[in-house]
């Protein structure tokens, strides 16, 4: 073989290498576009919630002529098809790994950074101007808190919350103090113990936010953090002096080497619960049990709303939290009215154990419904109890329990009737406000004060 | 619809490629081809598309006439006439309410200012029908008999909405007929996968960093740390720069796939020595367009200096205009006229700055010019530059920029790389290695190289899914 024909030969094998590539190129290209049409296509695998958001996903537009003409149903298409993608899910999951290649992700922020209103130690009227109050305006998006009422659909229940910090394992919401908000809450409760004077003892609570008990002081301040204890005495200073304001904010830092809110999770436990409700019965004069006399419940594996919100931290699933449940010693029998209208008998503290991760907060209380009422057949005094909660109330409500004949328990963004009149009708002795910290916002307070209009 | 939709990549885009390779004929490929761009465009609207078919109509029947009356002075008319329809209706849809605007603030009237909507493409197929227009009427090409030709040319989907703004010259032999190569059906599916990941997971983060730290909103712009402006400003100009050309890349690919050549429309513009550089390396599609039908038919830089710097003047205003319908797109083109004014004197005094200087200096130029580009509202852009020199007293950094900074710097150092020609040359000398290494190792190397189009598809996928993923847009409080 003479040195030609080698290179030719040679030649030629690159050629047909070359000719492979391309052949490989195209085809596996093609294929994959084949399959990524007809996995789409696959109507029955498109989900129809997501677990992770918290949320129900788009629903297929209707038709019609102007949808067509101006292009809202095309859009709408679109946002359907990628909204409903099939495997979703796990593509979410697949893609946040991808995006921690991004950098070197110690800490992580998720939303915006803003700045709080500056905390007057006397009321003082917000000052009008636009854009700069910080609180809710700012950072309010939602986390849409999922609640499994045991029929395992997704009610949407919107609370409050906003930018998420997440340092080594563990959450935090960043919190800013809004005083026009802080003002209408003030307002609103005093209007309410004016219209329940005589009738009913109207007790507020402020639980304060994770960041609050747990976060470096500096860290809090760099990321311009306002200073829950301020905003509360804030807030509760300037209350009437017929409303019974429960300081827990000491007694929680106090207690702060100790599981008193979810790495995960948005919520505090139940035995950050407790401390409010010890607080509780000293401003109302009662003792409260020892933690050690419940039964105990434990649920693993809960990895809540930071993580779905904090764009699937792995810290955080690598990290789940253990939920524990006190059954309170009276009963754990309860009934509930649920968003859709439906009464159902359930416990006070349910089996959450096969929940899904993120929904295993919703063990207390059937989670957020619009009314519930537990009886308490150890107690005929007829000593009533109405709370008026966000979900923070829902680990606190079963303390209660075995201090009242009946609690009553609304969680104001669903509840509808008049609060004066509920009252009056079901002789309610002590109405309790319960409101964490991020939940003092113009929205929540509006919903509150609608239920006394 | 985008191309950096779902909808659109996996199941339009693969209905369409399976449609059209299916017909054998030409003619069966053009009416496939013309079909699914009328679908495309009709997206967004199908009202639209009467404005679309009407204005191709109204090129395609003044270019004829053009045609006919070759040797009369009516041919004139003709021009003129479908010059006045096609910039007129661009100047209905795009320019009433920023007219009326600058009127009412002179005159006080109209009260209330009409809101039109900007039918999508507009600005670039009526630049690709006056371009066709004027072709025949300098007698460069022959005005196309079939009018169903010209309108596949004006609303080809490929480059209908986003550009690049294809000369009819370029694509008239290849409208009736064209072949697909392997090797450029091969190619073409490389820009398509490259374009959609630029678009998809490198722009869609840099526009991430830039909203975070070059935030529209005055108020908080007002807030942000100095590191963090430059950042969000570095982030912004990666951003610009990645998406346009991401649609750049993917109309070419899809172009490539079944035959037709586009022009390129970028020529890693970052890397340019100059202002006058850059803009013959940005969207050149666009900068020839205005060189050829505006900058040269007015005189170019051909009658004295003065006239010159007229023409530069007018070409760079209309350039701004034409991104849009706002003062601070004037201002931006017109910032540019100023730099290649200044360059042009430097020219004239043999002055040069050194090489590395000289990119550093195009670059802020450049990146300056895209925050005049960002914002409408001139006040913006001034808490902008006060924010880049420290001026609204917010310190150096804080922490959220700097966590921010650090989730984000292999992202950013991926989107700078992508700027430069470094991964096209990696590629070349992947190729050619993979080609010459005879033997097994060799063999795979450069097979696993051909699967590169389909990793960069799936995880273009599922950075799609991850951007509708996004809780802070369901404000439910």
């Amino acid at each position: 073989m003479d040195i030609h024909e080698r290179r030719e030969r040679r030649k030629e094998r690159e050629r047909k290498r070359y000719w492979n590539y391309l052949k490989l190129e195209i085809r596996s290209f093609r294929w994959m576009l084949l399959f990524l049409c007809l996995l789409g296509l696959v109507i029955p695998l498109r989900p129809k919630k997501s677990n992770v958001e918290k949320r129900d996903l788009e629903k297929f537009p209707a038709l019609s002529v102007e949808g067509i003409l101006g292009g809202d149903f095309f859009a709408g298409v679109s946002t359907w098809y990628a909204d409903t993608f099939p495997f979703r899910e796990k593509l979410l999951t697949a893609n946040a790994a991808v995006e921690r290649l991004y950098g070197l992700g110690k800490e992580q922020i998720h939303g915006n950074v803003g700045a709080g209103d500056e905390i007057p130690t006397e009321y003082t009227e917000a000052d009008p101007k636009p854009g700069v109050s910080g609180g809710d305006l700012d950072s309010a998006a939602t986390v849409a808190q999922g609640d499994e009422g045991g029929d395992g659909t997704i009610h949407v229940a919107p609370e409050s919350a906003g930018t998420i910090y997440i340092a080594q394992d563990r959450g935090f919401e960043l919190y800013y103090f809004a005083l026009d908000s802080a003002n209408q809450y003030i307002k609103m409760i005093n209007n309410a113990a004016q219209l329940l004077a005589g009738k009913a003892t109207v007790y507020d609570i402020l639980a304060p936010t994770s960041i609050g008990i747990y976060l470096d002081q500096d860290i809090q301040d760099s990321l311009g953090c306002s200073d829950q204890s301020q905003a509360f005495n804030y807030i509760l200073n300037n209350l009437d002096d017929s409303v019974r304001g429960v300081r827990v904010f000491d007694s929680l830092l106090e207690h702060n080497s100790e599981y008193l809110y979810f790495r995960t999770d948005h919520h505090w436990t139940a035995d950050g619960a407790y401390y409010a409700y010890q607080q509780f019965c000293q401003e109302k004069g009662i003792m409260p049990n020892a933690r050690e006399d419940y039964q105990v419940q434990e649920f693993t594996d809960f990895v809540g709303s930071f993580y779905s919100f904090g764009n699937q931290a792995a810290v955080l699933a690598e990290n789940p939290d253990v939920i524990t449940a006190y059954i309170p010693k009276g009963t754990n029998d309860m009934t509930y009215i649920g968003t859709d209208g439906i009464e159902m008998q359930w416990n006070v503290v349910a089996d959450a154990s096969q929940y899904d991760d993120g929904n295993k907060y919703s063990c207390f209380i059937g989670g957020d419904n619009p009314y519930s009422v537990i009886q308490n057949p150890a107690l005929q005094d007829g000593s009533s109890c109405l709370v008026i909660k966000e979900s923070y109330g829902n680990a606190f409500v079963p303390f209660l329990v075995d201090h009242y004949q009946t609690v009553h328990v609304v969680d104001y963004r669903y509840f509808q009737e008049n609060i004066p009149q509920f009252v009056a009708e079901n002789q309610v002795q002590d109405v309790i406000f319960l409101n964490n910290a991020d939940a003092v916002s113009e929205s929540a307070v509006a919903y509150m004060d609608g239920l006394f209009q | 619809m985008v191309f950096s939709s779902l909808f659109f990549v996996c199941f339009f885009f693969v209905v369409w490629l399976l449609v059209y390779n299916s017909m054998s004929t030409i003619r069966g490929k053009n009416i496939v081809l013309l079909t699914f761009s009328m679908i495309f465009y009709a997206w967004g609207g199908a009202q639209y598309l009467i404005l679309l078919v009407g204005m191709t109509f109204a090129a395609w029947f003044c270019a004829r006439k053009i045609e006919w009356y070759r040797d009369t002075s009516l041919r004139i008319v003709f021009f003129i006439l479908s010059c006045v329809v096609l910039v007129g209706l661009l100047c209905v849809f795009k320019y009433t309410g920023f007219l009326l605007e600058g009127f009412q603030f002179v005159f006080g009237i109209p009260k209330k200012i009409p809101e039109i909507v900007l039918p999508i493409g507009i600005s670039f197929y009526t630049f690709q029908l006056l371009s066709y227009v004027a072709d025949v009427y300098r007698k460069e090409v022959e005005a196309q008999k079939n009018f169903w030709v010209l309108l596949l040319y004006a609303s080809l989907f490929h480059q209908c909405v986003a550009g690049p703004i294809v000369r009819y010259s370029t694509v008239a032999m290849e409208l009736e007929h064209r072949r697909a190569r392997m090797n450029e059906v091969a190619e073409g599916a490389w820009r398509f996968s490259a374009g959609l990941a630029k678009k998809a997971i490198l722009a869609n983060g840099c526009a991430l960093i830039a909203d975070t730290f070059l935030p529209l909103d005055g108020a908080a712009l007002e807030r942000i740390p100095i590191f963090a402006v430059w950042i969000g400003i570095l982030g912004y100009t990666l951003q610009i720069y990645l998406d346009f050309s991401a649609y750049s890349d993917m109309a070419i690919g899809m172009g490539l796939m079944v035959g037709l050549h586009y022009q390129e429309n970028f020529n890693y513009p970052y890397v340019a020595g100059s202002v006058q550089e850059f803009w013959r390396r940005w969207h050149i599609s666009l900068s020839s367009f205005f060189r050829d039908y505006v900058y040269i038919p007015l005189g170019g830089s051909r009658n004295g200096e003065l006239k010159t710097i007229r023409n530069l003047f007018i070409v760079w205003a209309l350039t701004g205009l034409w991104h849009g319908a706002a003062w601070n797109y004037v201002v931006w083109g017109l910032y540019f006229f100023c730099f290649l004014v200044m360059e042009r004197v430097w020219k004239k005094y043999n002055f040069r700055l050194p090489p590395v200087v000289r990119n550093i200096y195009t670059l802020l130029v450049v990146a300056f010019g895209w925050v005049l580009f960002r914002f409408t509202d001139f006040s913006n852009v001034a808490i902008a530059v006060k924010g880049m020199f420290g001026l609204n007293g917010n310190g150096f950094s804080n922490l959220e920029s700097k966590i921010f900074f650090q989730n984000h710097c292999f992202l950013l150092l991926i989107s700078i790389v992508g700027c430069t020609p470094f991964v096209a040359m990696l590629r070349r000398q992947f190729r050619h290695v993979g080609r010459v290494w005879e033997g097994r190792p060799g063999r795979i190397l450069y097979m696993a190289g051909a699967l590169i189009p389909i990793v960069l598809l799936i995880l273009s996928v599922m950075a799609l899914v991850g951007n509708s993923y996004n809780p802070f847009l369901y404000f439910q409080f």
